[in-house]
């Protein structure tokens, strides 16, 4: 990479950064980061916004298909992690790598438990019908679900240790993990066959009209402002799970850091800027729960 | 600041480590904007083409040698390759990312490593894009609704380019900002930078915040695309003018990203080659600033026809105005600057000079476009892309242009032909006009825009036009031979400072070393005290 091959410890990038300045310059990074992420989640919620305007009253009913219970459980969860985050914060500056693997760790499978529980919520709506299907049968959907949340989180995983490597300039391990993220992600529509013409459909050029690729929705009953409740439900939540399974990974890197004891109260940026992130990934859905779940 | 060992004479960033490897793995700002330059004229030279071709299909009427599919097919291989692939990374990444820590006096932008990920993110989406334009695509490079969810062509693809391109725009901006704002030098206050680093501040800041949403804006219309939920389908209960409020809330700020760092490199160019302080430097500065803001307000000006309510089209008109207020500031400036000073006519100062003539027509044009009356005939006639043109490529690729010969004896060490580029924009120029201003004529006349036949009235000047873009495309021809000629064969080496800029990336070597400067560099003054005395002062 850089010339500094002499340098083997310490940040990245601090070959022209005094540390004071490093810190200060990731942390505007990752804000405007978290602006960005803000301004993306901002069209779904105009969209939100503006249809539930338009159809309050099948918007309304809609909405009572959610299991409030559900919700707030995960609520409950995202917020549990985000206090042990900010704690893993106050460890890092401590220089208390212990804590902060403990902190971190425990986060990352808060942010599994979610990722459970919103799986089930999702499987609950999939049998109602509530969801565009192609061939009516339940297992066509509930089974790519699961192997791709399952392929996200191992390549998630992978990326996180190639990142740890990357930052100890270990560049052979770096390549080794970082392709084998990217095999893994390649696999998986090979992998999972029942899932090819969809995913034809999704990534190639190969796509035929459209109006073909449509799934139909199986509740015959449904409104199409139904539709476009759950369309909106999904890809608003769908989105954020995304963003929970990159935070997941970027907690995961940060517990790797910790487990080389990596933190000290001159060098903590990582788990901050990590939790930064964290309590984004927290915060919308912190606005996500009401506006689906509990609005009348 | 690491020491390091002082640099061995003659040594440059160009050639302090060899190979092709060292080059795509390379973090040094200065060799990611080369690499982004080389792919930037790469897909220059391919949308080009598409554009001759259409002209070449255009100059009569009737078919020639297209037919009407293939024709659409050209003017999206045309605009989505200039857009997205060209004009939008376009001057940030190349000169921003040369020129930016040079200017500030750092030794690279603030995340090198995120820096050489944007340009691969970049390539990417450049791959994805030229795969799906072969596809091909006809919805032009605007992907509206309720079209774009029923054409069986690739805009899966494509729109999964230009989200991924817009990932590498965001990633850009934002070490941009993060680098203005911790990495200037001892000395270098916000109000002693140079106003190319204002413009690319603004530029940074708009592609940091407008881009997330045109980026999610496509992912909805891919969902549209394959599960139907309906936002954008009238049919479903959506509103397909959603669509083109949430792209137009991008694509019109897009505009700036394209034009405000041209402003910034032609408020450069002017003052070293008028021996004059810059007019109204702080004024500069902020008009800049102010535009970015402005920018963001006036989007639906694209939709006056589309279906929007009196009362939202009377605002965006109004708001439209006032953009003509800091870019009018801004005119005013660049021909004070000029006024009474010493000005020598260099190549770059004539693109410069051409710059602000062509935005002038640009601006005014556009004034034109803004009123509601006016706009409801003009919308979709030829008059739309003459003024969009006056201002893309009379503005930023001409400012484009200008920096590199400006800056070209910094990047390569050598100087380029002098007579040989005068030829060059004077074809570029004469060109340039004669294919577009009689498109303003077709436009008033009514010639519809994105047309593939036409009446034969409009037959003559269609004529002129094509020759014009054949001309100029001639001329972009002859100025890039010039300068890799230049740079490959030329025998004259450039000194450290050949014009006597005061500004800093003039205080080191030509080309630059590695890391830019032998010590830090410390700065007292803003950079245009040209001529005496600096009046104003309070510098
Ligand atoms: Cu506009």
């Amino acid at each position: 990479m850089s010339s500094h091959a002499a340098v083997t410890s310490g940040p990245p990038e601090a070959h022209h950064w005094d540390p004071q300045t490093a810190y200060s310059g990731a942390k505007l990074g990752m804000w405007l980061f978290l602006a960005t992420e803000i301004l993306l989640f901002g069209v779904l919620f105009t969209c939100f916004a503006l249809y539930r305007w338009a159809f309050p009253a099948e918007f309304h009913e809609a909405s009572g298909h959610l299991k409030i219970s559900a919700g707030a459980i995960n609520t409950a969860v995202l917020i549990f992690s985000s206090y042990l985050v900010a704690l893993g914060v106050g460890a890092a500056q401590r220089g208390d790598n212990e804590k902060v693997k403990k902190m971190t760790l425990i986060s990352v499978v808060c942010g599994l438990l979610f990722l459970v529980i919103k799986s089930y919520e999702y499987f609950g709506k999939f049998s109602e019908g509530l969801f565009p299907a192609t061939h009516g049968a339940d297992w066509v959907l509930y089974f790519p679900a699961l192997v791709l949340g399952v392929f996200l989180l191992i390549a998630a995983a992978l990326t996180a240790f190639a990142f740890a490597a990357f930052h100890y300039h270990e560049y052979s391990k770096f390549y080794k993990y970082l392709g084998g993220a990217i095999v893994v992600m390649v696999l998986f529509p090979f992998l999972v066959s029942p899932l090819a013409d969809l995913l034809s459909s999704i990534i190639g050029s190969v796509a035929t009209l459209p109006e073909h690729t449509h799934y139909a929705w199986r509740g015959d009953g449904l409104t199409q402002s139904y539709k476009m409740y759950f369309g909106l439900y999904y890809a608003m939540t769908g989105l954020h799970a995304l963003h929970v399974i990159l935070g997941m990974g970027i907690l995961f890197w940060v517990y790797l850091l910790a487990r080389r004891n990596r933190f000290s109260s001159e060098y903590f940026t990582p788990m901050e800027i990590g939790g930064l992130y964290w309590h984004l990934v927290d915060l919308i859905w912190i606005y996500l729960f009401p506006l689906l779940y509990l609005i009348d | 600041m690491s020491a390091h060992a002082a640099t061995a004479e003659g040594e440059n960033y160009l050639n302090w480590q060899k190979g092709i490897w060292s080059w795509i793995t390379s973090t040094d700002h200065k060799r990611i904007g080369l690499m982004y330059l080389f792919s930037l004229v790469t897909f220059f030279i391919i949308g080009g083409m598409a554009a001759l071709v259409m002209r070449l299909e255009l100059a009569q009427p009737g078919a020639q040698f297209l037919d009407p599919n293939q024709y659409n097919v050209m003017f999206t291989l045309h605009g989505a390759i200039m857009i997205f692939l060209f004009i939008v990374p376009g001057i940030p990444a190349v000169l921003g990312n040369f020129l930016l820590p040079l200017m500030i006096g750092a030794q690279d932008v603030a995340f090198p490593r995120l820096n050489l990920m944007s340009y691969y993110v970049y390539l990417l989406g450049a791959v994805m894009a030229l795969i799906a334009l072969l596809n091909p695509i006809d919805t032009g490079w605007t992907f509206y609704a309720p079209y774009s969810m029923q054409t069986a062509t690739g805009v899966t693809l494509m729109t999964a380019a230009a989200f991924v391109l817009g990932f590498s725009s965001i990633l850009t901006g934002l070490n941009f900002i993060v680098t203005v704002h911790k990495l200037r030098c001892p000395g270098m206050t916000w109000h002693r930078m140079p106003v190319f680093v204002w413009a690319t501040y603004a530029t940074a800041v708009i592609q940091t915040l407008a881009t997330p949403v045109v980026g999610m804006t496509l992912v909805l219309l891919l969902v549209e695309r394959y599960f139907g939920i309906g936002v954008f389908d009238p049919k479903l209960g959506g509103d397909p003018v959603l669509f083109e409020h949430l792209f137009w809330f991008y694509s019109h700020p897009v505009v700036y990203i394209m034009v405000l760092p041209a402003f910034g490199i032609v408020g450069e160019i002017i003052p070293v080659f008028s021996r004059k302080p810059l007019f109204g430097y702080h004024m500069v500065c902020y008009a800049t600033l102010g535009i970015a803001v402005v920018g963001f307000l006036v989007w639906a000006h694209h939709m006056f026809v589309a279906g929007i309510s009196d009362g939202s089209a009377m605002y965006f008109s109004i708001i439209t105005f006032g953009v003509a207020i800091p870019t009018a500031i801004k005119v005013f400036n660049w021909v004070s600057t000029m006024y009474k000073g010493s000005i020598s006519l260099t190549t770059p100062m004539l693109y410069a000079m051409a710059f602000v003539f062509l935005f002038m027509i640009a601006g005014t044009t556009g004034i034109y476009l803004a009123t509601l009356a006016v706009d409801v005939f003009y919308h979709d006639t030829y008059f739309v892309v003459a003024h969009f043109h006056y201002t893309i490529q009379g503005g930023a690729v001409i400012g484009l242009i200008a920096g590199l010969h400006f800056w070209f004896p910094k990047i390569t060490g050598k100087m380029y032909n002098e007579h040989v580029s005068k030829v060059a924009f004077l074809l570029v120029f004469v060109g340039f006009n004669l294919t577009f201003l009689p498109q303003f004529v077709l436009g008033m006349e009514g010639m519809p825009r994105r047309y593939f036949d036409y009446l034969p009235q409009f037959a003559p000047m269609h004529e002129l036009s094509t020759i014009g873009a054949f001309i100029n495309g001639f001329g972009y021809t002859f100025a890039l031979v010039n300068l890799l000629w230049s740079w490959a064969f030329g025998k004259r080496k450039a000194e450290k400072n050949p014009y006597d800029s005061l500004s800093l990336e003039w205080k080191c070597d030509s080309p630059p070393i590695h890391l830019n400067f032998e010590t830090v560099p410390t700065v007292d003054d803003y950079p245009y005290a040209y001529g005496t005395p600096v009046e104003g002062g309070g510098h």
